[in-house]
């Protein structure tokens, strides 16, 4: 009977909009369920606060950076450099910021503990305390990469590549969380932009460390690549209205109408690097080849790769809120030129930036970055959420890490990021220098990243600091340094 | 066989019974205070489960009793949830299931002469009009719909009622004839029905109406060409109205960035998001969250509250007992001895299993919400006598297809027993005679 078999028909229906409906509810929790909860929008956070006392946030060294004091308030550490260096990572305590104050309340704030826990601090009597949370960060690291940054905005972001640990992950300006109050009462004044942690949210132009992406490109999209000879003659010259790519105009005849009708993508300093390889001309960052590159794959394919990348995505970290970098559309040659070599309007994250190198150094494999190494026990209850590396994604096939390495390595032994060398060690990386502005003597924000190729130190950097000067002068010495510093510590 | 499943219902009853006596054992001592009034009300909740399980028992043999303990764990969940939020209003709540009660017996007698509803469906058809059409005029306002009406100082919601009403009409119109051209009268009802809904601003009924309408219509005319016409149809009205209704155009906006209007329009379901979120794997524990921060709290929103508490695992559990429900919906409806029977129950199964993915979803964002109760559990009196109806017309029609296929099948046993009686004294004959 027909009405039978529709009746069935309906009943599968049914199944499956049951089904749908408790997958739905076990995804978006799993993937925003941590944010909803940190959210300052979340009143039962802060209602928490009555009733339990917040418990300690330490450091991977057992560093105290945040406590609650005998009188039930809550305090930091007590050196303001400290403070400073780890202020977006530990957070405050009114919920404005999504630091482990608020992504780790859950523990802090004594939610996941069981009635039984619950019961027996009623019968006891004492003060109910939530747990202690020990971080991935290494804090005299974090003030040792802050004090480099010498009062410069920027930021710079440290994980170990193998396991996702964050160590350092420090930004300027930083606000001082034990002096919240005061802001508010307008006691101290807050720099403009304090309360963003610019190496996990600041969206940067990344200029030439952009050419990561279009190298990747080029290796999918390009057949033999890596043997071809490439020409770097000087300038490429553009049409003005069009923006398009003109052959047969001299780009050194200033006299004429060159200016008039023509626009340039000019090398650093105008170089002209003659016949170079692919891997030659990322070592001396060469516009013009990567702009040649970028032009030849086509915007389309460019984006792609970008996107593979987690370009226009967005990051959703279990315990760290982060951004992701941006391409935007090229939809003239001059454009796409320049968003192969990371400017136009390219955008991207020191994180995210730092999430690729760590994958070029892990065989393609970006681990995800952490930042929670364990949950102490109380007196009732065991430790819990000891430490679990997690791969976040696979970025790059093995043979194109392997290609992108060696070229990194070429980078810091003979090319612009010399000055990112640590003795005794194999550093690879990509220096950049994304101009800002056009004005005339405007400085540009120095970028470098890149990776120690070490099995017993396995960590990536990205350094940014902002309107500084050159990548390979300004931030790869400070990479080194702290690279340096990571290094021994951990030794 | 029988013996055996009514055995493993009677220990899943213990369950039922064992979750209240525990909840309401947690509620006593909640504030730190002993409660006596919360081991009074879970008692009188026990008792009611025990009674409407017996009562059915008694009243029909072959009733479902497995769809009987789903609905009365959800309405002991439903109870647990409302007294934790207000004893007060739990109350109410109790009082109005009593009268569920009360009216799922009267139905599920009823049902022994299905013959009545359809004598009825004319005088229905014409009230279900009347009292929608009247609360246009006389309807009194709550939450952005005109949809309540009060008599005797008691405040009814009649679109409740003209649910249940329509899977009679849906089920009766729809028995003998199959052809669009016969259909017109339900036709007309149904887009009557819901202009007027969507008049009074009840765009949760109105969907759930339709939705009803069309899952009926194409189970009972196989006709998927209509079907999808009718969807079409519904789908150009919803996209009108998008375009010409200020709040449906908010309500979308709402469902896909709730945060970025979290201060005004965006509150609720960011609310709701937030609670479910607190709640975790394993729910904060009973008592434990705070579930007046959400507006609707008691009402459309209780699954969010029931998430905060006792855990998305819990959450997912009470889903599937929904969908088992559906899935004894569908049974009774295959197992039904006549056309008519088959399409009520079928009707009424669909009502429940869309109602409650159309509010479970709208909590959980996966559609935009449109404000409805959660069956059984949500406060709210009308709903709850309205699904207890629903439920009398499926176990009515499940006890009646079992007394029939039991008589079927005593007949066929008489006569296999008679002709084997005959056979044997033919034998004795055929022995005699040799």
């Amino acid at each position: 009977m027909n009405t039978k078999r529709n009746i069935k028909a309906m009943l599968a229906v049914f199944t499956a909009l049951f089904v749908l409906l408790a997958g739905y509810l076990v995804y978006i929790i799993g993937a925003y369920g941590p944010y909803w909860f940190a959210s300052p929008y979340n009143t039962r956070v802060t209602n928490q606060k009555n009733t339990v006392w917040a418990g300690s946030i330490l450091d991977r060294n057992g560093v105290v950076l945040a406590y609650t004091n005998a009188d039930g308030e809550r305090e930091y550490a007590a050196e303001e450099s400290l403070r400073l260096a780890t202020a977006h990572v530990i957070g405050d305590n009114s919920g404005q910021t999504l630091g482990a104050e608020a992504l780790f309340a859950k523990y802090l704030l004594g939610f996941e503990q069981s009635i039984g826990e619950q019961l027996s601090y009623l019968v006891s009597g004492e003060q109910r305390r939530g747990k202690d949370v020990s971080l991935t960060i290494d804090s005299a690291l974090c003030t040792y990469a802050s004090s480099l940054l010498d009062g410069n905005d920027g930021a710079i972001f440290l994980m170990n590549y193998k396991t996702g640990e964050v160590l350092a992950c420090t930004a300027n300006p930083a606000f001082d969380p034990a002096r919240m109050s005061e802001y508010t009462t307008g006691e101290y004044a807050l720099a403009e932009g304090s309360m963003v942690n610019r190496a996990t949210m600041g969206r940067y132009t990344p200029g030439s460390t952009f050419k990561i992406i279009t190298t990747i490109a080029a290796l999918r999209y390009l057949p033999n690549v890596e043997e071809r000879a490439f020409n770097c003659d000087g300038p490429l010259v553009f049409e003005k209205e069009s923006g398009k790519l003109v052959s047969g105009v001299n780009p050194y005849d200033e006299e004429g109408e060159l200016y008039s009708k023509y626009v340039l993508l000019r090398d650093h300093e105008d170089a002209v690097h003659g016949t170079l390889t692919l891997a030659e001309a990322f070592a001396v960052s060469c516009n013009h080849v990567f702009a040649e590159i970028a032009l030849e794959i086509g915007e389309e394919k460019l984006r792609q790769t970008a996107e593979s990348l987690g370009f226009n995505g967005t990051f959703l970290f279990d315990e760290l809120v982060a951004y992701a970098g941006s391409f935007g559309e090229a939809q003239t040659d001059f454009a796409l030129a320049w968003s192969g070599v990371g400017q136009h309007t390219d955008i991207l994250t020191p994180i995210h930036l730092c999430l690729i190198t760590s994958a070029i150094a892990n065989d393609g494999v970006a681990m995800e970055p952490k930042l929670l190494l364990q949950v102490s026990g109380t007196s009732t209850s065991a430790p819990v959420a000891d430490f679990v590396p997690e791969a976040y994604q696979t970025l790059l096939k093995g043979n194109e890490a392997e290609f992108l390495a060696s070229c990194m390595r070429g980078v810091v032994e003979h090319g612009t990021g010399t000055q990112a060398a640590v003795s005794g060690y194999s550093v690879c990386g990509k220096t950049g220098t994304a101009e800002i502005s056009s004005a005339e003597n405007a400085l540009s924000h120095a970028w470098f990243t890149g990776y120690v190729d070490s099995e017993a130190f396995p960590y990536a950097i990205t350094v940014i600091v902002e309107r500084a000067g050159g990548g390979g002068t300004i931030a790869a010495p400070i990479a080194a340094k702290v690279l340096e510093y990571a290094i021994v510590c951990s030794q | 066989m029988r013996k055996l499943r009514h055995a493993r219902c009677a220990s899943a009853l213990g369950v039922v019974l064992l979750f209240i006596l525990a909840a309401f054992s947690l509620l006593a001592f909640h504030e730190g205070s002993f409660d006596a009034g919360a081991l009074l009300f879970g008692g009188v909740v026990l008792l009611t489960v025990l009674l409407s399980y017996c009562l059915l028992a008694c009243f029909a043999a072959h009733a479902d009793r497995l769809l009987m303990l789903i609905v009365c764990f959800l309405y002991a969940l439903g109870m647990v949830m409302q007294y934790r939020i207000s004893p007060e209003t739990a109350l109410h709540q109790l009082i109005m299931l009593g009268i569920g009660l009360v009216g799922m017996l009267l139905m599920l007698i009823l049902m022994r002469k299905p013959r009545i509803f359809r004598i009825l469906s004319i005088p229905m058809a014409l009230l279900s009009l009347g009292i929608l059409a009247a609360l246009l005029f006389v309807g009194k306002e709550s939450g952005g719909a005109r949809n309540w009406i009060s008599i005797g100082g008691i405040l009814f919601q009649p679109s409740e009622f003209v649910k249940v009403a329509l899977v009679f009409l849906l089920a009766d119109a729809l028995t003998d004839h199959t052809h669009v051209k016969d259909l017109l009268p339900i036709l007309l009802f149904v887009m009557v029905a819901i202009s007027l809904l969507v008049l009074q601003r009840d765009l949760g009924a109105a969907m759930l109406l339709a939705g009803v309408f069309l899952l009926v219509f194409f189970v009972a005319t196989s006709n998927i060409r209509a079907t999808l016409a009718a969807m079409l149809l519904g789908g150009a009205g919803a996209y009108a109205s998008y375009l010409l209704f200020d709040h449906v155009r908010a309500r979308i906006a709402i469902w896909q960035d709730p945060w970025a209007t979290y201060s005004t329009s965006g509150y609720q379901i960011a609310q709701g998001l937030m609670a479910i979120a607190s709640g975790g794997l394993w729910g904060l524990g009973l008592g434990l969250g705070s579930p007046k921060m959400i507006p609707a709290y008691h009402t459309d929103y209780i699954f969010a509250v029931i998430c905060e508490e006792f855990g998305i695992v819990f959450g997912i559990g009470v889903i599937m007992l929904y969908l088992l429900l559906v899935v004894r919906g569908v049974l009774i409806s295959l197992n039904a001895q006549d056309r008519f029977s088959m399409l009520a129950a079928f009707g009424a199964t669909a009502l429940l299993a869309v109602q409650t993915f159309v509010i479970i979803g709208g909590v959980i964002k996966l559609i935009p919400l449109t404000g409805i109760t959660m069956p059984f559990v949500s406060y709210g009196g009308s709903s709850m006598i309205a699904c207890m109806l629903l439920v009398g017309i499926l176990e009515g029609i499940a006890a009646q297809s079992g007394t029939l296929l039991e008589d079927a099948l005593i007949r066929a046993a008489d006569e296999t027993l008679s002709a084997a009686q005959e056979d044997a004294t033919e034998m004795e004959c055929e022995e005699d005679a040799q």
